[in-house]
C-alpha cells in the first residue's frame, strides 16, 4: 500500500495526538454528558425532600429517559468535536499536520463511533450503578435490569402478530442490527454537518433532517409505499432491508466526511 | 524547489492571482511583499497546499502540495498570520504535536523558546498574541522543515523579539531550507530576506535577488536630487532616491524605497527586470 495513504506507525502517532486533543477539548464534555444521571438524581432527591419531605430518587423510567436524552445531546455534540476544521486558524493547522487524509479520517471515525460513545456509556453506567448501590429507593440499575431481562426482551421482540419466534438469536439480531446502523447514521450525520457548515451547525443539521423527513413522507405517499410486517419472515425482511439502507447511508456520510477533508481549503 | 506555472486564483469573480509563474529555490529566504489584498497570503496558502490552484500548477519537489502527502507535509511548515491558541502548555504542545514531524527536536524547541524568553510551562491559550506567535515560531523552527511559509511573522512581536526572530531564522534553518516570508514590515526583515518578490494586483512585479536589484537599480542616499529618480524620499540626513543603475556601481538596497519605486513605476521596473 502507498505509504502516503496509510502507514501503521504514522497512524498510531496521529491517533495518540488526536486522543490528546480530544482529552483536552472534548472528553470532559462527553464525561459531563454521561454524568447527567447524577444531576437528575440530585434534582429528584432535592425536589422530593423539599416538596414531599421524603428521600426518593428517580425510578428506572426516569433514569432511562435521562440516559436517552443525554445520548441525544451527545449526538448533537458531534457537530462540535471536529467542528473546528471549518475555522480558518484551527482548520489550517489541522490540514497542515503531517498525516494522510485517510489516517486523519480514520481516527476521526474511531473517535466518533467508538472512543467518545464508550466514555459516555462508561460514565452513564458507572453513575447509574453507583447511585443504585448507594440509594435503595431508586431500585435496580439499568445494567442489572438489562442483564436480568435480556432473554425475555429478546424473545418478546420476536413475537409478531401472535406468532412467537423462539430463536433467541433472531430476537437479539432484530434489535442490535438496526440499533447499530441507526447509531452510526446519527453520529456520522452530525459529524458531517460539523465539518461541512461554518456556522449554525446544529441548526443546519435540523434543517436537513426536516427537509429529508418531508421528502421521504412525500415520496411515501406518492409512491404508495406499503410495508408488510404481518409475519415474522416479512418483518425480518423489512428490518434487514431497512438496516442495510440505513447502514448504506451512514457509509455515505462517512465517505462525505472523507471527501470534505480531502477538498477542504482555507 | 517549488515551480509555480501559470497559476491563477480568484475569490468568486474577483481574480487575485493571474497567470503567475515563479521558481523558488532552496537555501533562500524569500521576502514576499505587496500591498494589502494583492494575494500574498493567498499565494502562501497555495504554496503550502491549503488551497487548490484554479488554473496552472504548483510542484514542490515533484509533488502537488494540494495532495497533502504526509511526506511533503512533514517537510514543510505554514505559520499563519494569527496562529491558533491551543489549550495546552507550550512544552506539552511541542512534544505531542512535534511527534508528527519526522525531524522534530524538542530540545531545540525549548532552546528557541528560552531565546524568546517564553515560559514553556505556560498554557498557550493564556499567552499574549506576541508570546503565542513566538511559541509557534519556535515550534516551526524545531520541526526542522525544508520549506517554511511564514505569514507576517513579526506582526505583534516587540522590538527585542523581532531581532531575536532574525537571529533564530538564521541560526535554526538548514542551509538547504527555503523560507518564504510574507510581510509588510520590511524594515524588520531587511537584513535577512533575499531574494525579493513583489506582488502586484494579479501579477508578479518583481522577483529578483538583492544582487540583481542592486545591478539594475541604484539606491542613492546623498543630498543631490536626480531628476530621473523613480522614487524620492526626504530624510533628516538628506534623501533616499532610487533610479536605474546606469553606472554599474553597487549600492545598498533599501527595501521600503524599492517597494515604493516598484509600486509607483510598475511598467518601468517590470521592464527593467524582464530585460
Amino acid at each position: 500500500m502507498n505509504n502516503n495513504f496509510f502507514s501503521g506507525s504514522r497512524f498510531w502517532a496521529w491517533f495518540k495526538y488526536d486522543l490528546r486533543q480530544m482529552w483536552q477539548n472534548h472528553f470532559k464534555a462527553a464525561l459531563g454528558i454521561g454524568l447527567a444521571g447524577l444531576i437528575v438524581y440530585v434534582i429528584f432527591v432535592s425536589w422530593n425532600l423539599i416538596f414531599e419531605g421524603t428521600w426518593q430518587g428517580p425510578g428506572l423510567g426516569a433514569r432511562i429517559a435521562t440516559f436517552m436524552l443525554a445520548g441525544t445531546i451527545l449526538e448533537l455534540y458531534q457537530t462540535r468535536t471536529y467542528g473546528y476544521l471549518t475555522d480558518k486558524r484551527k482548520g489550517s493547522s489541522f490540514l497542515m499536520l503531517p498525516a494522510s487524509t485517510f489516517e486523519k479520517w480514520l481516527s476521526m471515525i474511531l473517535m466518533t463511533l467508538i472512543v467518545i460513545p464508550v466514555i459516555f456509556l462508561a460514565a452513564s453506567a458507572s453513575v447509574d450503578t453507583l447511585v443504585c448501590l448507594l440509594d435503595p429507593t431508586v431500585g435496580d440499575s439499568m445494567l442489572k435490569v438489562l442483564s436480568d431481562n435480556f432473554n425475555s426482551i429478546s424473545k418478546s421482540l420476536a413475537e409478531v402478530n401472535g406468532e412467537i419466534q423462539e430463536d433467541f438469536g433472531f430476537g437479539l439480531g432484530i434489535v442490535t442490527g438496526p440499533a447499530i446502523a441507526a447509531f452510526c447514521f446519527n453520529f456520522l450525520f452530525f459529524l458531517l454537518c460539523g465539518v461541512c457548515f461554518k456556522r449554525y451547525k446544529i441548526l443546519w443539521a435540523f434543517v436537513i433532517i426536516f427537509a429529508g423527513s418531508t421528502l421521504l413522507s412525500i415520496l411515501g405517499v406518492t409512491l404508495d409505499w406499503n410495508v408488510n410486517t404481518d409475519t415474522v419472515d416479512t418483518l425480518r425482511s423489512f428490518l434487514g432491508a431497512a438496516t442495510w439502507i440505513v447502514a448504506g447511508i451512514a457509509a455515505c456520510f462517512g465517505a462525505g466526511i472523507f471527501l470534505r477533508l480531502k477538498t477542504l481549503q482555507h | 524547489m517549488i515551480e509555480v506555472s501559470n497559476l491563477s486564483f480568484s475569490y468568486g469573480l474577483k481574480p487575485v492571482l493571474k497567470n503567475i509563474s515563479l521558481r523558488l529555490e532552496g537555501g533562500n529566504i524569500y521576502g514576499l511583499l505587496g500591498e494589502n489584498g494583492v494575494g500574498k497570503t493567498t499565494l502562501l496558502t497555495l504554496l503550502c497546499g491549503l488551497k487548490k490552484p484554479q488554473k496552472g500548477s504548483i510542484v514542490t519537489d515533484g509533488r502537488n502540495p494540494f495532495d497533502r502527502d504526509p511526506a511533503l507535509l512533514g517537510e514543510q511548515f505554514y505559520l499563519a498570520d494569527e496562529p491558533a491558541p491551543v489549550h495546552a502548555k507550550a512544552c506539552v504542545f511541542g512534544s505531542s504535536t512535534g511527534s508528527l514531524w519526522p525531524k522534530y527536536d524538542q530540545a531545540k524547541f525549548l532552546e528557541i523558546l528560552s531565546e524568546f524568553e517564553v515560559d514553556p510551562d505556560q498554557m498557550m491559550d493564556t499567552m499574549s498574541s506576541g508570546q503565542l506567535k513566538k511559541t509557534w515560531i519556535s515550534f516551526a523552527l524545531a520541526c526542522n522543515a525544508r520549506h517554511y511559509f511564514l505569514d507576517e511573522p513579526t506582526n505583534g512581536l516587540d522590538i527585542p523579539s523581532k531581532s531575536q526572530f532574525r537571529k533564530a531564522i538564521m541560526k535554526h534553518t538548514g542551509e538547504d531550507s527555503m523560507v518564504v516570508i510574507s510581510t509588510h514590515q520590511v524594515r524588520d526583515l531587511e537584513e535577512i530576506i533575499d531574494p525579493i518578490i513583489i506582488l502586484d494586483k494579479e501579477d508578479v512585479l518583481l522577483n529578483a535577488s538583492l544582487e540583481q536589484i542592486s545591478r539594475k537599480l541604484f539606491f542613492d542616499y546623498g543630498t543631490q536630487i536626480h531628476s530621473d529618480a523613480l522614487y524620492l524620499e526626504h530624510t533628516p540626513s538628506g534623501a533616499i532616491q532610487v533610479y536605474p543603475n546606469t553606472s554599474g556601481e553597487e549600492s545598498k538596497v533599501n527595501l521600503e524605497a524599492l517597494f515604493n519605486a516598484a509600486h509607483s513605476h510598475k511598467t518601468t521596473v517590470k521592464a527593467l527586470f524582464h530585460e
